[in-house]
């Protein structure tokens, strides 16, 4: 695999382009980096005689790999991702569980992905604030201390995150506070021209049965009416429940998780 | 209709429990997810689209019988 040169961007966007679920976010980040560098998104690929087989995408300590041929040659891969030793390894659920075969010190888990076409209308907003990087320490203090939702992120990694996309216009949060204390939150965790994944949606338990229905319903709604197609990820089996009866599930997919964290 | 009431409790809560006595936050799967599973089961068993304002105030098993005489169903 060698990396990925800046007048090849447009070529690795159209192989994504072609399976856009399987691969949303490389999709929203290279077409993003067609307007400017990005020190912390890194691009790898291989080819063969019909083209390009494989596609590594490095964003901060993890990456996304993809292929259209679930059979592809993962050996390079392999070698990347050890190389970087990343706390999270993401893709098509058939390329995570070949993956994990090779790199036994992950732990995968596997879930999927859903767009999420339509929404239900939310006549008062008045509680649903925009957040700024000023929430963004405490937003991340509540995405973290849920393990379904938090994942592999560490407060301070997932505050840098938030923080640059907010900066760059590729990310938004919205909060709800109630006594000072944030007790909802969605965002989305990547946006470029038309599409957006919402992530991170949160409600404190014991804090209301309307506040999930309320901000979900809200950041949805302002995404289809921007006209973007929007998908969201789902791997607790309630969460997995929740989606499949209210949106249109379009792809599986898989992540590995270092196991015991970072050892350097 | 009861039948397809408490059934709707029952997929959304995944309990066999019986449900008569339920309200908000009175078991841990009625939470505010928890909540839209309910909302949704009891739409496809009905179907009907609820309200916002009847989704928000659908707090309890009788409070949701209540609302749904808004939509001409009796429990």
């Amino acid at each position: 695999m060698r990396p990925v040169k800046r007048n090849e961007y447009n070529k690795i966007w159209r192989y994504y382009k072609r399976d856009i679920p399987n691969c949303v976010y490389p999709y929203i980040n290279i077409t993003n980096l067609k307007n400017g560098e990005d020190k912390n998104i890194t691009f790898w690929y291989d080819e063969n005689e019909n083209g390009i087989e494989t596609v590594l995408m490095k964003y901060y300590d993890s990456i996304h790999i993809y292929s259209l041929n679930d059979l592809c040659d993962l050996t390079d891969a392999a070698k990347i991702i050890c190389k970087h030793n990343v706390s999270m390894v993401s893709g098509k659920s058939a390329l995570i569980k070949r993956l994990n075969d090779i790199l036994e010190n992950y732990e995968a888990e596997y879930g999927f992905i859903f767009e999420m076409d339509s929404c239900r209308a939310v006549k008062n907003s008045n509680g649903i604030q925009r957040a700024t990087v000023d929430d963004v320490p405490e937003i991340a203090a509540l995405i973290c201390s849920d393990k379904s939702i938090g994942g592999h992120y560490t407060p301070e990694v997932l505050e840098k995150q938030m923080i640059s996309r907010m900066q760059t216009q590729t990310g938004r949060s919205y909060i709800i506070r109630r006594e000072g204390a944030i007790i909802a939150h969605t965002a989305t965790y990547a946006e470029a021209d038309g599409i957006a994944v919402v992530s991170g949606t949160i409600v404190t338990p014991g804090c209301g049965h309307e506040h999930y229905f309320l901000i979900s319903n809200f950041i949805i709604g302002e995404l289809l009416n921007e006209g973007r197609q929007i998908f969201t990820f789902a791997v607790s089996d309630k969460m997995v429940r929740y989606h499949r009866a209210t949106h249109k599930e379009c792809a599986e997919y898989g992540k590995m998780v270092l196991r015991g964290g970072k050892t350097q | 209709m009861k039948e397809l009431y408490n059934q709707a409790f029952a997929k959304a809560f995944s309990t066999d429990a019986a449900p008569e006595n339920l309200s908000v936050n009175s078991i841990s799967a009625w939470d505010s997810v928890g909540h839209m599973m309910l909302i949704g089961e009891i739409e496809d068993a009905f179907d009907i689209m609820l309200d916002t304002e009847d989704i928000i105030g659908f707090v309890s098993y009788e409070k949701g019988m209540e609302i749904l005489k808004k939509y001409d169903i009796t429990v």
